[in-house]
């Protein structure tokens, strides 16, 4: 019996125009539990003003109708998806790939893996798909071992390696070969298809796929059986920019809904503006997990940037213990250990003029160099030896 | 269940490899046995023993294009990695196993009957002499036990390439295995041992099968059903290998 809800009337498109449909209508990321069985819910409640006026209708009726199956559906105190990895180790003869992790991955928020290569991060998400076997440790997704599952399409949404298809079959076929099992059918099917914009070479041999066609396919089989812990390796692989925004709708969506959201990325600045959580592993430990704030603030320092005219003027008023103070070109300071309004402050009552006040953060891609920089497995040789 | 069914019926209907080696399977196994099928004499059609060897020579170049699909249902699997993305949607992996095991079973096996009955049926078209029919028809229980033989033995085969495909994992390796167990070992054991041990021969899984097909019930060759049971045998061991290596092993 699978745990999937009846075909939404509204088309289930996905887009950054926000009059079109809700992406992840008629799709619920609270799993009831196998007791309750109650089917998911639409989650219509708490959109985030991207609805039309022809899915908000439905949302309403759906709310009303179904109101008190949600009730009790919560009431049955179902597991809410979540990926759980304790002390989990991996080792391939002398190699250690992956040491010793433990995290959690919570629902309601989009999770970021981050690690240089050979982190061991590809390994991680194996072992939580049950397609490696720990060496020790243990993954939970929903509370159990994923191989468990009574559901599993339902459960997880896995993207791995897009191209992992037989060249000779079509892209159509190859989902449909997916879905049967676990009963989804033709409609799922080409309505995947057309969500992520393959509609038009569905028929097609994917041996003859572009890479960002290729991982197209491979997103819609993650999507497939509208699982309620997405989990991906590098999604954004291959995508023209329409597609990396389109992505990012995506997970930020599904986010949303209450799924459980985990990928991987090196693409440090679609990241940071995707992600709110973090997990960062270097040779197979981790190194840090905390939201992508906390992150940078921990790793790097902020500094605030004052521009004047009267810079060294300005200098000297703010100089004291503790601070530093960095010059940076005839009218530009970066200053550690003040705050923005204590420099307004200062400069106000002195007149002097500031042109420019802000406070600088390291981006994530400098956290993360910093924070790795003595895990990096693969180091290439700088440019000076070209 | 029924979805693992439907879905390896998907996979296997929507490759061409399928459709080729299916083809290759009919095509071998009838036209041989049309071009090898005996005339009777004049009025008396051809004992079931006769028979038989046109049946034979067809199956055995049969067997070897299920075979190789078997293989490559497999091991294409995982040389496309599909074998990662199967079990993260299937991750019972006996399930899996059982699935697959149970779509080419049932599709190999309805094949290779129908494949039988044809060669047969023609093969007896071909060769009619003037008068009466060229062999013995189907109420001689001894054809009918030929001719059902010969489709389950080409099923159990391809169920047997299945399995070394999941075992071996690799297609060409695969390949290379059937080739060295079905034709090459008896070759070189008919050759390597002294005609009194030749006994040994029949046990091989080539020979074992043929048991089934083997009217004259020579000396040298095992109990038709004998036979037959001892080929499901041996691909009930390599399943049952197969099925521990997929199920303990990393993807």
């Amino acid at each position: 019996m699978s745990v999937l809800a009846a075909e939404s009337p509204v088309n289930l498109t996905l887009g950054i125009d926000a009059r079109r449909a809700h992406p992840t209508e008629g799709w619920s990321c609270i799993v009831p539990s196998a007791t309750s069985g109650v089917l998911p819910t639409p989650q219509v409640a708490h959109r985030r003003g991207q609805v039309g006026p022809r899915g908000r209708f439905a949302a309403l009726t759906a709310a009303f109708t179904l109101h008190s199956f949600r009730k009790k559906a919560t009431r049955e105190g179902e597991q809410p998806d979540m990926i759980e990895v304790e002390n989990l180790s991996k080792r391939y003869g002398d190699k250690v790939a992956v040491d010793g992790l433990t995290f959690t991955v919570s629902p309601g928020v989009v999770t970021g893996f981050l690690g240089p290569n050979g982190a061991g991060k590809s390994t991680t998400l194996r072992m939580i798909a049950a397609l490696d076997v720990p060496t020790s440790g243990r993954v939970r997704v929903n509370g159990r071992d994923y191989r468990s599952s009574p559901a599993p399409m339902a459960e997880l949404g896995l993207l791995l390696e897009a191209k992992a298809v037989h060249p000779g079959r079509s892209a159509r076929d190859h989902l449909l070969a997916i879905g049967q099992t676990a009963g989804i059918g033709k409609a799922r099917v080409d309505q995947v298809i057309e969500l992520v914009g393959l509609g038009d070479v569905a028929r097609k041999r994917v041996g003859g796929f572009s890479l960002g066609m290729g991982q197209r396919v491979g997103i819609a089989v993650a999507l497939l059986g509208r699982p309620g812990t997405v989990v991906m390796d590098e999604p954004v692989n291959g995508l023209d920019p329409e597609g990396v925004r389109w992505i990012r709708a995506l997970l930020r969506a599904l986010a949303d809904e209450g799924c459980t959201v985990f990928y991987s990325s090196h693409l440090m600045s679609e990241m940071a503006q995707t992600a709110t959580n973090l997990i960062v592993i270097g040779r197979g430990r981790l190194i840090a997990d905390s939201t992508v704030e906390q992150f940078i603030a921990k790793t790097t320092a902020a500094s605030v940037v004052v521009r004047s005219p009267e810079a060294p003027r300005l200098r000297g008023l703010l100089g004291r213990p503790g601070v530093r103070i960095v010059s940076d070109g005839p009218d530009l300071l970066r200053v550690d250990g003040v705050t923005p309004e204590e420099i307004g402050t200062i400069a106000s009552l002195a007149g002097v003029p500031v042109f420019d006040l802000r406070v600088e953060r390291a981006s994530l891609e400098e956290a993360f160099m910093q924070a790795t920089q003595d895990s990096v497995e693969y180091k290439a040789a700088g440019s000076e030896s070209l | 269940m029924t979805g693992v069914l439907r879905s390896e019926w998907t996979k296997l209907r929507s490759v061409r490899s399928t459709w080729w080696l299916l083809s290759a399977t009919v095509i071998l196994t009838v036209g041989i046995a049309v071009f090898l099928s005996p005339g009777g004499t004049a009025g008396k059609p051809a004992s079931p023993a006769t028979f038989a060897r046109s049946t034979e020579y067809g199956s055995v170049l049969g067997q070897l294009a299920l075979l190789s699909l078997g293989v490559m249902v497999f091991a294409g699997e995982y040389h496309s990695g599909m074998i990662r993305a199967s079990l993260s949607v299937v991750p019972r992996r006996l399930l899996l196993l059982r699935g697959k095991v149970g779509a080419f079973g049932a599709v190999v096996l309805a094949f290779s009957l129908a494949t039988s009955v044809a060669a047969f049926v023609f093969g007896g078209l071909v060769h009619q002499p003037h008068g009466g029919r060229a062999h013995a028809w189907f109420g001689d229980p001894q054809v009918t036990r030929i001719v059902i033989g010969a489709g389950l033995v080409l099923a159990v085969t391809g169920i047997f390439g299945l399995a070394l495909g999941a075992i071996i994992r690799n297609t060409a390796g695969g390949l290379s295995a059937i080739t060295a167990i079905f034709f090459v070992l008896p070759l070189l054991l008919r050759l390597a041992l002294p005609s009194s041990d030749q006994g040994f021969l029949r046990l091989l899984p080539s020979n074992a099968g043929g048991a089934l097909w083997n009217a004259s019930l020579s000396p040298t060759s095992l109990s038709p059903w004998t036979g037959f049971a001892l080929l499901c045998g041996y691909t009930a061991v390599l399943v049952a290998v197969a099925a521990w290596r997929l199920r303990h092993g990393d993807a």
